[in-house]
């Protein structure tokens, strides 16, 4: 398992841990591609009733809702909670193509893990 | 490149950017201009003000297409300057927004006036900017082809009651529209303000499956205001009688009076009014997001990342409709509207021209990152763009701004503004970036 994929797992977990996330994303169905540009790698989030999964595989019969893009490091970094989304974004580092509202969603859920 | 489910047609991108240009202020920078522009053209200002804004565009496109982001100048200048000039020129963009929204705010108070005189305007104006600022919070948003379609219904509205306005002219008449006088220069500059808000389509660039539609998008835009608002003030300026477009402040509802009777007035009633609405809306809606951005990187404080239970950013969007509220009351009060049209213009002449330096910057910086659009004939074209925008927004700051004396007003707010956000950001930012813990760990913090 690579690096991301193993940070993406934990993501996942505390996502679902979260009793106010789950709350809050129970009409929020998307599905997210997360995708380092610097790697071989297609990682896919479904976000369903509240519950978030890491789905198996590197191929989804569906299009992403969110697309996900940035360098390895960046996105272990976001995914881990180590640095907020914000700053890489802001930057460059960090590319999510989607509607804005979902975009700013992904900005929310990471705040609600880990605060400010 | 993976698909989206969801992705905004070419429909969006054009309404969306001749939307956000067109607001109510415009038809006040029209009548300003044309003041400028001697004899009867106006209308030449605005279109060649539209041809060098479209050299602007091209530097958005290129920009747009290289990194398309909602953050937008904040990673273009980031990425093509400085971390500390991306800050202070955001913050001085929007403040901008709000300026916008006040001076739109001015005109509605007068367009109430007009139909409802015994009501004061300030009355109206902070009851629907209270009214768009409730529904913000509340979660409630206007359907897009409810935006779609309002930016083209004042467009066409223009076009037909300006059309209908010059088929009545008589001919001898027509040869003043090309008499320029001898200040048709600062006409030009005070034109740029009709085209505000043209590149804020930008920060969609993620929504649009191909990044291809903004630049058509702006373009097209472009042209649909360049022959709306040229046609209106060469139909105001040749049928409103002697200094009729300059001494009103709603010049629109006289036309549409003076072609279509009781029945123009009250179109051009409802044009300004929900072009005042979505003003307030659009500019509200975005500017608070950017906040909200702001404070999550600790740019702003971290109060204005509040959200509320409809994940709305409450602090940071309050905090806006009650700049613009103060904003709107002193100039209902004093009448300086020209002062933020000049404002406006210089901002946003400035921000060209740092637009056309950024192109270059960032095809020095990053020459292989892959662009979907290049603006042709750099490096002409951008020193082009970047000395006439440095040119039009020197001559817009120092145009007179309504108040006497020969201080150039519009100077001193535009270098006001822009020394406080940099001490900000040197003073204040680092303060707020500092760090108050050690790492970051699950949590299961309220918002």
């Amino acid at each position: 398992m690579s690096a991301l994929r193993d940070t993406l797992a934990q993501f996942v977990e505390a996502c679902n841990r979260n009793q106010r996330l789950q709350q809050m994303n129970h009409d929020w169905d998307r599905l997210i591609l997360v995708q380092p540009d610097d790697a071989d790698e297609r990682h896919w989030i479904r976000y369903h009733q509240g519950v978030a999964a890491l789905m198996p595989g590197e191929d989804s019969p569906d299009p992403a809702d969110l697309l996900v893009e940035g360098a390895s490091g960046v996105l272990v970094s976001i995914f881990s909670g180590a640095s907020t989304p914000t700053e890489p974004y802001m930057s460059g580092d960090l590319r999510v193509r989607g509607a804005q509202d979902d975009v700013m969603r992904l900005d929310i859920i990471a705040l609600l893990i880990w605060g400010e | 490149m993976a698909g989206l489910k969801r992705a905004l047609p070419l429909r969006t991108a054009v309404s969306t950017s001749a939307g956000l240009a067109s607001a109510a202020i415009n038809f006040l920078a029209v009548a300003e201009l044309a003041g400028y522009a001697g004899g009867r053209s106006g209308w030449l200002a605005i279109l060649v003000a539209g041809v060098l804004v479209t050299l602007s565009a091209s530097n958005f496109s290129e920009l747009t297409a290289l990194y398309p982001s909602a953050a937008a100048i904040r990673v273009w200048i980031r990425r093509g300057a400085s971390d500390q000039l991306s800050m202070v020129a955001s913050l001085v963009y929007v403040g901008t927004v709000v300026f916008v929204i006040a001076a739109d705010a001015f005109v509605l108070g007068h367009v109430f006036l007009a139909v409802l005189p015994g009501v004061p305007g300030l009355l109206w104006i902070a009851l629907l900017l209270g009214l768009v600022t409730l529904l913000n919070l509340r979660g409630i948003k206007v359907a897009g082809w409810v935006q779609d379609l309002n930016g083209l219904f004042l467009l066409g509205s223009l076009t037909v009651v300006s059309l209908l306005a010059l088929g009545h002219v008589p001919a001898p008449h027509w040869h003043t529209a090309f008499q320029l006088g001898p200040n048709w220069i600062q006409a030009l500059a005070l034109g740029v303000f009709v085209f505000v808000g043209f590149e804020w389509v930008t920060p969609l660039a993620e929504e649009f499956q191909d990044s291809r539609v903004i630049p058509r998008g702006m373009f097209m835009a472009l042209g649909l205001v360049t022959v709306a608002f040229g046609l209106f003030a060469l139909a105001a300026q040749m049928v409103l009688p002697g200094h009729g477009l300059q001494s009103s402040p709603v010049p629109q509802l006289l036309l549409g009076r003076a072609v279509l009777g009781g029945w123009g007035f009250w179109w051009m009633v409802v044009v300004s009014l929900t072009t005042a609405m979505t003003t307030f809306n659009g500019g509200l809606a975005t500017a608070s997001r950017f906040l909200y951005a702001a404070a999550r990187e600790r740019l702003l404080p971290p109060a204005l990342s509040r959200l509320n239970d409809r994940l709305v950013p409450k602090n940071a969007l309050v905090a806006l409709a009650a700049g613009a509220l103060i904003l709107a009351v002193v100039v209902y009060a004093t009448g300086v509207y020209t002062l933020l049209i000049n404002v406006g213009a210089a901002v946003e002449s400035f921000m060209y021209a740092l637009a056309a330096w950024l192109v270059l910057s960032l095809r020095h910086r990053e020459p292989n990152r892959p662009r979907t659009f290049r603006v042709p004939g750099v490096p002409w074209t951008t020193v082009l763009t970047m000395v006439v925008f440095v040119g039009l927004g020197v001559g817009a700051a120092t145009t007179a701004s309504g108040i006497p004396g020969p201080v150039p007003w519009p100077l001193v707010f535009v270098a006001a503004l822009t020394g406080i956000a940099w001490w900000y950001v040197r003073r204040v930012v680092p303060t707020l970036k500092a760090p108050t813990r050690p790492a970051r760990a699950p949590t299961g913090s309220d918002v």
